[in-house]
Parts: structure tokens; sequence; C-alpha cells
């Protein structure tokens, strides 16, 4: 495609539009403009952008998405597509372009409507093969039928950054602090509306839920007893809480806290298969407590006096 | 289990709140001994005071044990972080324990030594059930052969084996390797408890259930203690705690006389 004068006039007018409220002008001023950022109008009227030398690394997506103002109308309110750059370098992906997840991002502005999100967050199994083999084998995966019909509750399954999160991303390997951030979000990434929150509001057991909801940082966190990648139904033989592996689970330990390594002693060291009956009341405490008949006589005198 | 101990002992205190604060002390107005006690001042005579240093003891022993009882609970029960609560559970745990063992040295070591006033001999238990009746209304004489009556003595006695099974179970509980590579639990129950009940990890659940039902005898026992301490010698109370000096009466462990 050959800029004519005109097109390159519009490029470097609408590079100035896009920079100048964010103070990256500068940035945009100080790489030969014109022959990087080619605007073409297009039949449809959509304009297509070649950042080919700004958005080869970051600064050239940045150039919009570092403003803090950039929000889409919509029926629900305005949406934010404000990228913190800060938090972003600070990231695990902080040297990574946004193209390396963005995939479907042809350099099109506007963007190209559609299911982007999704394509973000199925871009990890490029570099993170590994643990994508685990999340493929367990629940969270969409799995298709027999028949390779698609999975009914694929929309509603999580997907890596559904539970990581996206652009602020922390540092896990080698990044205790990080670790550490993490356990404490078990609430946003497992227990929210739409995912488990039952489960969520009845881990209330006096030294796991309760604790952990008050803030203990040797409280266990879901994925410590559920595990992380390959998340399973404790009817599963292969389930961590399966009752079959529960004196495993239990005598592991808490990742990165209590789990028996550099001399740290595990959660519940040398557990057995007795273990089963606490393990029963971890998320089942209000039950229990439902149906303690002292409790319930108790609640029937309370009853008399509350009339 | 964890449930049910959680209601019993509970309940068990309010009982025993009842029983003491509103039955045992409703019946002493009947009986004549609330106006005998209250209004016409007559009291439990002594002919000795307390000296400092078991005062100070009980003084330092009774906050530490506050302390004790009020972390533990939050570790049990957090409503914040319990980690900081452990390490005052810690703390006072080290103080009360040298506080205990400061008491044992002056019952049995130090030159006023009062370790048999605390011992219970055939002669106190000989008057064990006069001692109930009284405090039962059943009787209006309480047998007098020792400074403390043979309930008392029991009480006492039983509150420093308390304190021992309370320290024991508690030291079960730490699972950090902090003893040549092993852990207190491993080292006090662990290694022989656990084959029996399933592991190390259930021997520390056992201690861990043996621990929070210790903690609660502790509160009852305390909460009869304050009973009898508020409403039985009011006046041997305030002068325990340096309120108003106990008026003493030389003949008084001679009497045995209706109290």
């Amino acid at each position: 495609m050959h800029a004519t004068p005109r097109t390159l006039a519009a490029a470097t007018l609408l590079a100035v539009c896009l920079a100048w409220p964010t103070g990256a002008f500068a940035l945009a001023a100080s790489v030969p403009a014109s022959p990087s950022v080619v605007v073409t109008a297009t039949p449809l009227g959509e304009w297509a952008l070649d950042f080919t030398l700004p958005t080869f690394g970051k600064s050239g997506c940045l150039v919009c998405h570092n403003d803090p103002n950039l929000v889409v109308p919509s029926s629900a309110g305005d949406v934010s597509f404000w990228i913190d750059e800060k938090g972003y370098d600070a990231s695990a992906h902080g040297r990574v372009v946004c193209t390396g997840c963005h995939l479907d991002f042809g350099y099109k502005a506007p963007h190209a409507k559609g299911a982007w999100r999704p394509i973000a967050k199925q871009s990890c199994p490029n570099c993170h093969g590994a643990q994508t083999q685990d999340y493929l084998a367990g629940l969270h995966a969409a799995r298709p039928g027999i028949d390779k019909s698609p999975d009914p509750k694929a929309a509603s399954k999580p997907l890596c950054g559904d539970c990581h999160g996206a652009h602020d991303m922390a540092k896990l390997k080698d990044n205790p602090a990080g670790r550490a951030a993490l356990r404490t979000t078990a609430e946003e990434m497992c227990g929210r509306e739409g995912c488990h929150k039952d489960y969520w509001d009845n881990y209330s057991d006096y030294y796991h839920g309760a604790a952990y909801k008050t803030g203990t940082t040797d409280a266990p966190t879901c994925w410590d007893c559920h595990g992380t990648h390959t998340v399973l139904a404790t009817k599963d033989p292969l389930a961590p809480t399966n009752p079959a592996n529960i004196a495993a689970t239990c005598g592991k330990g808490a990742n990165g806290l209590l789990d028996g390594k550099n001399g740290a002693p595990s959660c519940h060291e040398g557990s057995g298969d007795e273990m089963l009956g606490y393990a029963k009341l971890i998320h089942k405490k209000s039950e229990v407590q439902a149906a303690n008949p002292l409790l319930k006589i108790l609640a029937t005198v309370r009853s008399w006096f509350s009339r | 289990m964890n449930v049910w101990l959680d209601v019993v002992f509970v309940c068990l205190e309010v009982l025993v709140i009842i029983v003491f604060f509103v039955v045992h002390l409703g019946v002493s107005i009947p009986t004549g001994r609330f106006k005998k006690m209250w209004i016409q001042g007559i009291w439990p005579k002594h002919d000795w005071r307390a000296p400092a240093l078991p005062k100070f003891i009980h003084f330092q022993h009774l906050l530490m044990m506050v302390i004790l009882g009020i972390t533990g609970m939050l570790i049990r029960f957090p409503v914040f972080d319990r980690t900081p609560m452990r390490i005052v559970h810690y703390v006072a745990m080290v103080i009360v324990g040298l506080n205990f063992l400061w008491r044992l040295w002056y019952a049995f070591f130090s030159k006023d030594r009062d370790w048999r006033e605390f011992a219970v001999g055939k002669k106190d238990l000989a008057t064990l059930l006069g001692v109930a009746a009284y405090y039962t209304y059943f009787s209006n004489k309480k047998p007098h052969v020792a400074k403390y009556n043979v309930m008392q003595k029991l009480a006492y006695d039983a509150f420093g084996v308390l304190m021992i099974l309370q320290g024991f179970t508690g030291l079960s509980l730490i699972m950090q390797p902090i003893i040549f590579g092993q852990s207190p639990r491993f080292l006090l129950v662990g290694w022989w408890l656990g084959p029996l009940v399933g592991g190390t990890a259930m021997a520390g659940a056992w201690m861990r259930i043996a621990h929070y039902s210790i903690t609660w005898l502790f509160i009852i026992i305390t909460t009869v203690h304050i009973y009898l301490a508020a409403f039985i010698d009011f006046p041997c109370t305030l002068d325990f705690f340096g309120l108003k000096e106990l008026k003493l009466d030389p003949n008084a462990h001679a009497h045995t006389d209706e109290h």
C-alpha cells in the first residue's frame, strides 16, 4: 500500500491528536512518524493503522491506552480501556509486547469488534505450555462432548486471565511477595459471583476459612487444597480433596508457606485418613452448627424471648 | 467434635454463672448469710494476711491468664489476623510458665514455703462433706481445720495440675522443627500418641481439643473463684488486691463456730 501525501498528512495529524493528551507526543515525535504510521481509509470507513515501529514494543498501543480517560461508552456505563503503564511494566509480562497476547489486533483502529477478550486469554499456551496442559486436564477447561459438540458450559468456565488477571499480573516465580499477594485473592479469583461464591461463603471453619478471611497468611487459600491448574471435582479419584487423597493433601501443606520445604513444617505433618473427619468441617461448619441438637434447643429458647 | 466443644462449654459456663451468681447468691438472702455479711459486716475471720510476693505472683498470673484466654479464643475464633495473637500468646505463655515455676519455688523452697497449706490430708478429706454441706446451705457450720478448706485446696491443686496439662498440650501444638530438627508436637505426643490415633497430625488435633477444653475448665473454675472471692470473703479479696487492709483476729484460727 503506497502512502499518498494526503494519507501521510492524515496520519501525522491523527498521531499528534492521539499522542497529545497523553504526553506521548514526545515519544511519537522521537521516531520518524511518517514512514512508520500509515493510515488508510478503507471502503468500510475503518482505519488501518500500521504502527510497525512504535508498536513492536508497547509504546504504540500506549499512545492511546496509557490515557486514564480512555473509555468506550456503553449502555452499562463507560468502560475503561486504560492500561496502567507502570503496573504493566512491573508485571510478569512487562517485557511482553501487547500483540504477544492480543494476537488478533492487526493494528486496526478502531480495533475489530468481536471476541478479542477470550483470544487474549487463550494466548497463554504460546508461552505456558505445561500449565496449559494441566489446565486442560481439569474441570476449568471446556470439554467437548463425545460427539465433539461444544461444551455447553464453556462460556462460564474460566480462562487463564480470569484467575491470573491481565496487565498487572504478578510475578510468581522466585517472588515470595507476588505469591503472597496472589494468596490473598481467593475471593476475587474463586469466590466471586457466578463461580464458587457458595463455597467461599461456607469456607468458615476455625483454623482454615475463618482464619483466612481475617487475613492470616498461613491459613490455606482455595488452591492449597484444591490444586492450582488442574482443578478436579472432589468425587474425582485424582482430586486432592478426594477422601482417598485427603491425608496427602493435608500433609503436603500450603504452597510456599507450610509446605515442608526449606525446614518449614507442612500444614499437618504426619497426616492420616483420620483427617477426613475434620476436613468435612472445612466447608460445612454452618451445616454442622445448624444440625447440633443443643444449639437447636438454644435457638428455640431464644425464640421464646424474641417474640 | 469442635462444634460440640464450643456449645457444651459455653452452656456449662452460662450454667455455672446462673447457679452461682443467681441461685447461690439468691439463696443466701433467705438463709440470712447475705444480710450477715453485706449488711452486718460479719465476714470470715483471719489471723493472717498474705505476704506481698504471693499476691504479686497471683496478680501477674491473673493478668497473663486473661491475656492467654483472650488471645487463645481469638486464635480459635479469629476476628483479625491471628498471627499477632499467636505471638502475644507465646509471650504470655513464657511469663505464666516462669511465674508458675516461681510459685512452685515459693511453695516448696522459699523460707515462707506454704505447700502444706495446699496439701490435702485425711483430716481435710474428713471435712469434705461438711464443707460441701455448708456451701449448699444444708448446714450453717463450716469445718475449719486449716487456712484453706478442703474444697479450696482441691480447687487450687487442680488448677496447678491443669496448668501443667495446659503447658503440655499447648507446647504439643507447636509443629515447627525447633528442637534438633524435631517439632515439640512430635517430641511430646507424635511419637507415642501418633501411632495410636492415626498420625502426628491427629495427635496434635487431640492436643488442640484438650488445650481448648482445659481453657474452658480454667474459665469455669475462675468464674466460681471470682464468685467466692466476691461474695464469701470480700474483705480478704480487697486486701489481696491491695485495696483495703484486712483486719486480723488472733483467735480466728481457733474458732469452729458458725460462719
